[in-house]
């Protein structure tokens, strides 16, 4: 389609003058102008975010809405957002927000602390069921119970028409992290359907296609064109808040695309053939995709490994099912509970071969529970395990483990040692590892059994059924990017995804029972400091007793073209997060694009 | 006329509930549900999935799972009402989520349609005027080259093509900016990026719709009708195309129907891989993450098409033939009254209800029946796997007594059978060939190059190499130093040719005190396995899938078929509704669900190999009783059959003496043209990360590795794309001989 006219119709920007408390920021001013084309590989499944959805779904609204507060990836903190300012007073228990006067919302309502409340009342709202006489949500979503504390549920309060007290039950430290990620919502254009308990109704995919300008934000951009399947596109709010030093109002970008594909290698290919603005980069494929970096004219850099975890777990689960038959073998039990045999393990596997052959030596060894890339909470002293084949063998000695004369290991009551491991079918991603670990096990006369399944039946397995042996899974839980607390059902004892023993009614261990005990104190101080020192103390223990066995975390790399400025990527987390301050010298150079 | 479309359209509701009520049942078995994702994600506490269980009526008041009758009643009731329920994750009504996405479905159906009659139809029409030229061979070439590549492999390289060129879009429907563009540069932009899709869709069926219009036209051109019409003094060229065209083209419209349904499905493959918007993407999805409504919706759309796809081909047919007459029934089976059709729709409904009140008045019974049933499968497995072998060697008797003398004559065909031999024998003595076991690792050799092999210092030498770029794991071969090949070494692992007799040594290798001194005859791959050695172990599975799948779709298809055609009346009516149903599933669909819900936990990796394979002849046995059904009609009519009948012997010796022998070289010839339907089905399977999984090796889950990521083809590690050239070796192999033996077998339909 090389020669036809394909140039989008110009934005037209400062008709609305900026509100008073505008936020002016700190980036140096830019020109307007530009296309940022960006790949994902799912769907949007809905644009109203209480909705169960996905991490597509969630990086669309979070450019079209805000929360309160907000957080600056390079700074590592909390930074206001359409709170000017906030105070939490003495009792540690009540804080007081004061919004920015003047907002709009894109449609040029005024926003008023009447959103803020409508926004919580939204996600509190309750309904008792008439079958069960249990209290539920009457929106299910993942934000209920964060709100919902052990002596009731969160209070929230309009001062006056720019102000809003937020009042938690008890000390809970993790309560801003919480709000970060709430986003306001208008009630001018969705209390009519919470009034009818419609609200999950709203705001569809077909909204989106039919009439985009519905869906309402103070976010920087507003929905231009929703395509499912193919694209969509943003265009640039005009009433947003923030504006540069010269007094011109963000974003500077004329169109932020989104280009839906299927699989992770056409995103890849997209970016090396300079169709792209952005895109993450796997670290094996950096080598060939630099190639092109003179021709397409962009750069990759390096982050720090990915932050989420990937484990092998023992079941420890000592229970019995209906009929009485134990969920794991007793003697097998008996080993899985031994600290000395899991540590042995761990250091019979190999992943730095691993790491050196299919990650071309482009990812490291994880060694804590929290990933190096949350920095702050990440304990870089943990006991480390690398492959150490005769420590491990010393390790099983000391447990009371033999060999006979076939090199088989037998465990102290004679059982030769072998288990079965429960694999998510089609996952690659893990394949390599697990492959290598059985044969690292394979050498010191462990047998490993490894058992593909659906990941449906790894999931009932795991939280329902609990008779397997061992399984691995992949752990990237959003909110706990920030602050570990996101976590908290993996760390208590009692928690669903404490995954080796879940739901337990009493620690079954002292170190459970230790770690329990932490991690409630951390969650009742709100001194940031002593919370990661706490921390610090919950990860050296899961180290030491090796309840998982941690996999590897591969090299994070971001691709960008080198006519975009302002950017700034942070160590982990979204690229992009201050994408509102990018701009581009060159703003004609992306029409051509617009083409493929 | 328009009685008949009527009755065609009302045949549509009874599939329509046997297809849905199977899905259905189908996706209560398998585990999992809608909610699998949110019971995964450490964020979201068990109380809101335990109160969405009760909001989606997955379970009832109790927590009990809701049985599947009140689900699919449920659903029932609502479509009833004009209905078809709401999407789960989308949150919207599943007609509005499946309008977003049905016109690119459509639309790509119909072009790779057009694409590929407007290809095939000149091409089989010139291949047959020029009959022998080398223009014909070669059209005959590309045919079975394109019928030998898996889709989904296609479509990877068509994806790399525009990458590399830029002369095409890599994927997508329109272009990012086409929303900005004017009407008419809309359509164009449309178009443009339609071209690699519809290539790639419809060069599958250019292939076999070319084949079939060369034959036919070669045919009616011999016939009498055109020879009057030359004799009274028309031209050749008037002959041909207003005489011959017309009639050989009759064919390709009845397979038009087809093409149609299948098209939706098959389309999943290529819509992933190329990024292109349609149902088939949505559809996978939902049966993925069983969202109940959408898979339901979207099955009922495909049965539709199907049957409203046949109707029209039956329709054209008749408007292009005359002679062609509208009726449902062939001329010899005979009327069924709507008395027994009452019948036999009662016996189903009643056999549902029975299990329906045994599940909701003693639950505690189905255990006990369930471990019945399962013996008596197994019973059933057991002689239908020894018909089977019985069947198989029937057949292959009969290929050498009638076809073997036939076959050495033919060159193609014999080299075709030479190369299956090879492989055959390959894959029979994989531990022995093999220089390593098929999981031997070497972590520091990962993604190596082929070792040259060269002759010197009395012997094979094998070249060393060492790493030079640990970033593109680049080696270079060491100047001057190389390992000597080795015969019949000593093998370390004790593995057991065929199970039982042990192998203390392999054919060739390397010994030597370095551990990194190994042969990769085709590289290694990621964890520094040899991948030649794969390749053999892996064609265990990926060969005899084919066969085993192959001698169970024809025993089941001459069974069902067989009797269906010879007894016709009841017997026809319950053997074909059964077919229909089959056919009328999307295969890829089927597939999916009869997987899921076949997989339970804990299968060893051979039952897995055993799930795939009963699958796959599940889904395959239906065509080949329908043709079946076809021949035997028209055999049992035969006098000897008659007289056979008249002295008093009893059916089965009839079926088994009279008939199968007349079927033979038809069988013959259907197994070596549908084995390779197995093969390309196991690929795609394990395409798709739901085949063989690790530790096992076959040839689609090779591939499927190798296409993990863009680096294979960026960074030029080449031999990990050796699965698809055995793949397309082997399917090649097959489709050639096939075609030989039927020209044997059937001189009219010759195609050389």
């Amino acid at each position: 389609m090389v020669g036809c006219d394909s140039t989008p119709p110009p934005v037209e920007r400062g008709q609305y003058p900026l509100p008073k408390d505008v936020l002016i920021t700190e980036a140096p001013a830019g020109e307007y102008g530009g296309l940022f084309i960006q790949t994902e590989t799912t769907q949007p499944t809905t644009f109203n975010y209480l909705v169960p959805n996905n991490l597509t779904t969630s990086i669309i609204l979070s450019r079209m809405f805000d929360g309160l507060i907000s957080y600056d990836p390079i700074k590592a903190e909390i930074v206001s957002a359409l709170a000017k300012d906030w105070e939490i007073a003495d009792d540690e228990k009540t804080y007081t927000f004061y919004l920015r006067e003047g907002i709009k919302w894109s449609d040029g309502e005024d926003l008023t602390a009447d959103d803020v409340l409508f926004t919580f009342d939204t996600i509190l709202s309750d309904k008792e069921d008439p079958e069960t006489g249990r209290v539920n949500p009457l929106y299910p979503s993942r934000y209920y119970s964060k709100f919902k504390f052990e002596d009731g549920k969160l209070e929230v309060k309009k001062i006056d028409d720019y102000t809003v007290q937020f009042y938690t039950p008890s000390v809970y430290a993790p309560f801003l992290f919480d709000l970060m990620n709430i986003n306001i919502l208008p009630e001018h254009k969705l209390g009519e359907a919470h009034s009818k308990e419609l609200f999950f109704k709203s705001w569809t995919t077909q909204t989106g296609i039919n009439e985009p300008s519905e869906i309402v934000g103070t976010g920087a951009f507003v929905m231009e064109v929703f395509r499912p399947g193919e694209r969509l596109i943003l265009k640039p709010n005009p009433h947003y808040w923030k504006a540069d030093q010269d007094g011109k109002r963000l974003p500077y970008i004329d169109r932020l695309i989104f280009k839906f594909v299927t699989a992770a290698n056409t995103e890849i290919v997209s970016f090396a053939t300079g169709q792209t603005s952005i895109s993450g980069i796997g670290p094996t494929d950096v080598a060939w995709v630099r190639r092109n970096e003179a021709l397409y004219d962009f750069t990759i850099h390096e982050r720090e490994p990915s932050t989420s975890i990937s484990m092998i777990w023992l079941n420890q689960n000592p229970g019995k099912d209906e009929d009485g038959n134990p969920y794991v073998e007793p003697y097998k039990l008996d080993w899985f509970q031994n600290k000395l045999f899991r540590q042995a393990l761990f250091y019979a596997f190999d992943r730095e071969a691993v790491i050196e052959a299919t990650f071309f030596g482009q990812a490291v060894p994880i060694d804590s529970m929290i990933s190096q890339a949350q920095k702050g909470w990440h304990n870089p002293d943990v006991r480390k395990f690398r492959y150490n084949p005769d420590k491990s063998r010393e390790l099983l000695k000391e447990a009371g483990f033999t060999w006979n004369e076939s090199g088989q290991a037998l465990g102290p009551e004679g059982n030769p040692v072998e288990f079965t491991i429960l694999m998510p079918a089609g996952s690659s991603a893990w394949e390599d590892l697990i492959v290598t670990f059985k044969e690292n096990l394979n050498s010191l006369g462990i047998t490993l059994n490894i058992n593909p399944i659906d990941f449906a039946t790894l999931i009932r397995k795991m939280d329902y059924t609990f008779d397997y042996e061992a399984g691995v899974i992949g752990w990237g839980s959003a909110s706990a990017a920030y602050d570990p607390s996101g976590s908290k059902a993996m760390y208590l004892s009692e928690g669903v995804y404490h995954l080796w023993h879940p739901k337990q009614k009493e620690p079954a261990t002292e170190w459970e029972a230790r770690i329990d005990e932490l991690f409630r104190e951390q969650e009742q101080i709100l001194d940031i400091d002593k919370r990661r020192e706490i921390m610090n103390e919950v990860q050296a223990i899961l180290a030491e007793q090796v309840p998982f066995m941690l996999l590897v975390a591969p090299k994070g790399y971001v691709g960008i073209k080198n006519r975009w400025r302002n950017y700034e990527i942070p160590p982990a987390g979204i690229t992009t997060w201050n994408l509102e301050e990018f701009w581009t010298p060159d703003p004609q150079a992306d029409n051509q694009q617009l083409d493929r | 006329m328009a009685s008949y479309i009527l009755r065609r359209l009302l045949a549509l509701i009874p599939l329509i509930l046997a297809v849905t009520l199977f899905a259905s049942i189908l996706m209560y078995i398998s585990p999992g549900d809608i909610l699998t994702k949110m019971r995964s994600s450490p964020d979201i506490p068990s109380e809101t999935v335990e109160q969405l269980e009760r909001a989606y009526h997955l379970v009832d008041a109790d927590g009990e799972p809701t049985p599947w009758y009140v689900r699919y009643g449920a659903w029932l009731g609502n479509l009833v009402q004009g209905k078809l329920g709401e999407s789960i994750t989308y949150q919207i009504p599943v007609l509005q989520l499946i309008g977003q996405r049905l016109p690119a479905t459509l639309i790509l159906s119909f072009t790779s349609i057009a694409f590929a009659w407007l290809i095939a139809i000149p091409i089989g029409v010139l291949a047959a005027i020029y009959k022998d030229s080398i223009w014909d061979r070669l059209s005959a070439l590309l045919a079975y080259a394109a019928l030998s590549i898996p889709e989904f492999f296609l479509a990877i390289l068509a994806v790399y093509f525009a990458a590399v060129t830029g002369w095409f879009p890599v994927g997508g429907r329109t272009a990012i900016g086409s929303e900005f563009y004017s009407a008419p540069v809309q359509l164009a932009d449309l178009a443009y990026h339609l071209i690699l899709p519809t290539i790639v869709l419809g060069i599958g069926s250019v292939a076999s719709m070319m084949r079939i219009m060369r034959a036919n036209f070669i045919d009616y051109m011999q016939q009498e009708f055109a020879t009057t019409a030359r004799a009274k003094g028309l031209s050749e060229k008037v002959v041909m195309f207003k005489h011959v065209l017309r009639n050989a083209i009759n064919p390709l419209i009845t397979a038009l129907g087809f093409a149609f349904s299948s098209l939706l499905s098959g389309a999943l493959l290529v819509e992933s891989v190329m990024n292109y918007p349609g149902l088939g993407q949505l559809m996978f999805q939902a049966l993925l993450e069983e969202d109940e409504y959408v898979v339901m919706a979207a099955l009922m759309i495909s049965v539709l098409m199907l049957v409203l796809g046949n109707l029209l081909a039956d329709l054209l047919l008749a408007a292009s033939d005359p002679r062609v007459r509208l009726s449902e029934s062939g001329s010899r089976s005979k009327q069924l009254s709507p008395l027994k059709i009452a019948l036999f729709a009662s016996v189903i409904v009643a056999a549902f209800g029975i299990e329906i009140a045994i599940e909701s008045l003693f639950p505690d019974a189905i255990p006990a029946i369930l471990g019945f049933l399962k013996w008596i499968a197994i019973v059933l497995v057991a002689i239908v796997a020894i018909i089977c072998l019985a069947m198989m060697a029937y057949i292959v008797v009969q290929l050498f007594k009638r076809l073997g003398k036939a076959l050495l004559k033919r060159p193609m065909g014999l080299t075709a059978a030479i190369v299956l031999l090879c492989l055959y024998f390959g894959a029979a003595f994989a531990n022995f060939l093999a220089p390593y076991s098929m999981s031997k690792q070497n972590l520091s050799q990962s993604f190596h190059p082929p070792t040259k092999v060269f002759f010197g210092d009395g012997g094979l030498r094998v070249q060393a190499y060492e790493i030079v770029d640990r970033s593109i794991n680049r080696y270079e071969p060491i100047e001057g130093e190389s390992y000597p090949l080795e015969f019949f070494v000593k093998s370390g692992d004790s593995e057991k040719l065929w199970g039982f007799i042990p192998m203390s040594h392999r054919f060739f290798g390397v010994e030597s005190e370095n551990p990194n001194a190994r042969v990769y005859l085709l590289g290694s791959d990621s964890l520094g396995r040899d991948v030649f050695s794969r390749l053999l172990y892996g064609s265990q599975i990926s060969l005899s899938i084919g066969l085993i799948g192959i001698s169970i779709t024809l025993t089941l298809g001459f069974a069902i078929g067989g009797l269906s055609g010879y007894f016709g009346g009841g017997v026809d009516f319950v053997g074909m509704r059964l077919v229909e149903f089959l056919l009328s599933f999307p295969t890829l669909y089927l597939l999916l669900a009869l997987r899921s819900a076949l997989f339970q936990p804990g299968l060893s990796p051979t039952q897995v190999y055993v799930a795939l394979i009963v699958i796959l002849s599940i889904i395959g046995w239906a065509g080949t009783a329908r043709i079946i059904r076809g021949m035997t009609l028209s055999i049992s009519g035969r006098q000897y059959v008659m007289a056979a009948e008249s002295m008093g012997q009893p059916a089965w010796k009839i079926l088994y003496k009279h008939i199968l022998p007349n079927l033979a070289s038809y069988l013959l010839v259907a197994a070596t043209l549908s084995i390779p339907g197995y093969i390309l089905g196991e690929a795609a399977l394990s395409f798709l990360g739901l085949g063989i999984t690790e530790p096992s090796a076959s040839w689609g889950l090779m591939l499927k590795q190798s296409q993990n990521d863009m680096k294979v083809l960026f960074l030029n590690f080449w031999w990990l794309l050796t699965p698809g050239v055995a793949i397309f070796l082997t399917v090649i192999s097959f489709n050639v001989l096939g075609d030989v033996l039927r020209d044997i077998v059937d001189p009219r339909m010759k195609t050389q």
